[in-house]
């Protein structure tokens, strides 16, 4: 758009929005500025309200910032203004790589889709309970498998139940080792999990648990590695770990499968990890735990796993649903059934092509009058 | 500016839901046809580019993309603003063309984008209406 746009041809933004847009990709001002080839003082204006941006400016901002357009316009509840970094190498945003903060991006666009979803479809409100802050992390990770009725042995689709009490998981690729998972409540209302999608299927599910655990105690926006293993995150893998792996029916199966301090293989592991749905790597700590793997034989059994070759199995289901979970597909393609909302939006919340959209709802052809 | 509605020429303006559903049904490549026309705004072509299968359409029928003219994008700019229902970002800019330009009707399944549309005067046909209306004779085998 040149310079000298008309006042009507000027996008009315909302400054706010454009600056969260900005700060939620860790860009300062000179960086978005150059850009978006303007200077530093005009995207300042249009942040401060001052000046308004042009139709053009505004649709590269929302390709710069990964946002939708509609996003500069209207009022949504701010990302996260503070985030708790519980990794080893990263301490806030501008230490992620361009592509782990685009995840960040893409995730929180989902919790807005989400919640434009449950506003759009009437949806019940998610029943959280907040965990009392007295409560240790086995007592808490015990009320919740009986408030969730999950009985004593594995959790065959943990995803499924926690989404069934109306928290939104998605699962977004994020370069291996930056993050492995992310929290907080979008609008304090909306209790949402971000998963990295290329981290392999156990671990994703002790993320899952792990996060879980930082809603329960209403914990800010937790940006997490569990996998560091870093003491502020003691509570939430305990958690975790006793959620997945009950100690009462982990004892049953090590002596059905002969696992003792002396006896213990990685194959028996192994086959223990894949019954609870968990890494070797989150088994062999937990059997550490429990005093069926001696002190220091976890770390062996890690060492010992990292010379065989990893085997990732086919996932089951297709990359879009497995990216944001079959509750929230279900609902958008309810939401598109009933007409209230667009193929396009469709294909915008399903993260795909408007074509892909088009063959997931299986709309038959039209046809011309015979 | 008023509508003239005896004139035998009319302007549809689809969005990307009703090109896909032309395009399932084989209709996609006859929208060429003289004496008629079709429009597909920039928007909504920017959001068909992304699809696979739809890149050589496009390049082949650039006549028949347009960006905003005059006061269209200042329309487009509202309704991308409104809430209740919310339009997309391609129905936005369709409708914000079919608005302004003359004897324009607009192509959607959408019902927010229909119900807009509607309530700022623009005749609204889905495609099933659009195809008896292109093809009124022929049967689609």
């Amino acid at each position: 758009m040149p310079p000298n746009a008309t006042d009507s041809e000027r996008a009315h933004v909302i400054p706010g929005q454009l600056r969260s847009a900005r700060e939620a990709m860790a860009l300062s001002v000179a960086e978005a500025a150059a850009s978006l080839r303007v200077s530093g003082d005009e995207l300042r204006g249009w942040e401060s309200g001052i000046s308004r941006p042009s139709i053009e400016q505004l649709w590269a901002m929302s390709e710069l910032y990964a946002r939708d357009v509609g996003y500069s316009l209207q009022t949504t509840p701010p990302p996260p203004r503070h985030i708790s970094f519980r990794l080893a190498h990263a301490r806030s945003l501008r230490d992620l790589s361009a592509e782990a903060r685009r995840a960040l991006v893409q995730f929180q666009e989902l919790c807005r889709a989400a919640a434009e979803l449950e506003a759009l479809l009437g949806l019940p409100r998610p029943r959280l309970e907040k965990a009392p802050p007295s409560l240790a992390p086995d007592a808490l990770a015990q009320r919740q498998r009986q408030r969730l009725g999950l009985g004593t042995g594995p959790i065959e689709n943990l995803r499924g139940v926690l989404e069934n009490e109306g928290l939104q998981v998605f699962e977004v690729p994020a370069p291996q080792g930056e993050f492995a998972g992310f929290s907080w409540w979008y609008g304090d209302s909306v209790p949402c999990v971000l998963v990295n999608a290329r981290d392999p299927a156990g671990r994703r599910t002790f993320t899952l648990a792990h996060e879980y655990g930082h809603l329960l105690r209403q914990d800010q926006a937790s940006l997490c590695d569990p996998e560091a293993r870093l003491p502020e995150e003691r509570f939430t893998n305990r958690f975790a770990a006793c959620l997945l792996m009950p100690e009462h029916d982990l004892i049953a199966q090590c002596d059905r499968y002969h696992i003792t301090p002396t006896t213990f293989s990685l194959d028996g592991v192994a086959r223990l990890a894949r019954r609870y749905h968990v890494s070797v790597e989150a088994m062999a700590r937990r059997l550490e735990e429990v005093g069926r793997v001696p002190r220091g034989g976890a770390d062996a059994l890690i060492r010992e796993l990292s010379t065989r070759r990893p085997y990732y199995p086919r996932p089951a289901i297709p990359r879009w649903r497995r990216q944001v979970g079959h509750t929230y597909a279900d609902h958008a393609i309810r939401a598109y059934s009933q007409g209230l909302i667009s193929l396009s939006r469709l294909a915008q919340y399903l993260g795909v092509n408007v074509s892909k959209a088009f063959e997931i709802v299986g709309a038959p052809p039209v046809r011309a009058a015979k | 500016m008023p509508r003239q509605p005896d004139l035998p020429f009319t302007l549809y303006v689809l969005d990307a839901d009703a090109l896909i559903r032309l395009k399932t049904s084989k209709r996609l490549a006859q929208l060429k046809n003289p004496g008629r026309s079709t429009l597909v705004p920039e928007r909504v072509r920017n959001e068909l580019r992304r699809a696979p299968g739809w890149r050589e359409w496009l390049d082949t029928h650039r006549d028949n993309i347009s960006g905003f003219i005059g006061r269209e994008s200042d329309a487009y700019l509202t309704l991308l603003r409104q809430e209740h229902p919310k339009v997309h970002d391609g129905e936005a800019a369709a409708i914000a063309i079919a608005m302004h330009r003359r004897n324009a009707t607009l192509v959607s399944e959408d019902k927010a984008a229909r119900q807009k549309a509607q309530h700022r005067g623009v005749p609204v046909i889905t495609t099933q209406e659009f195809l008896q209306k292109w093809w009124p004779t022929r049967p689609h085998r």
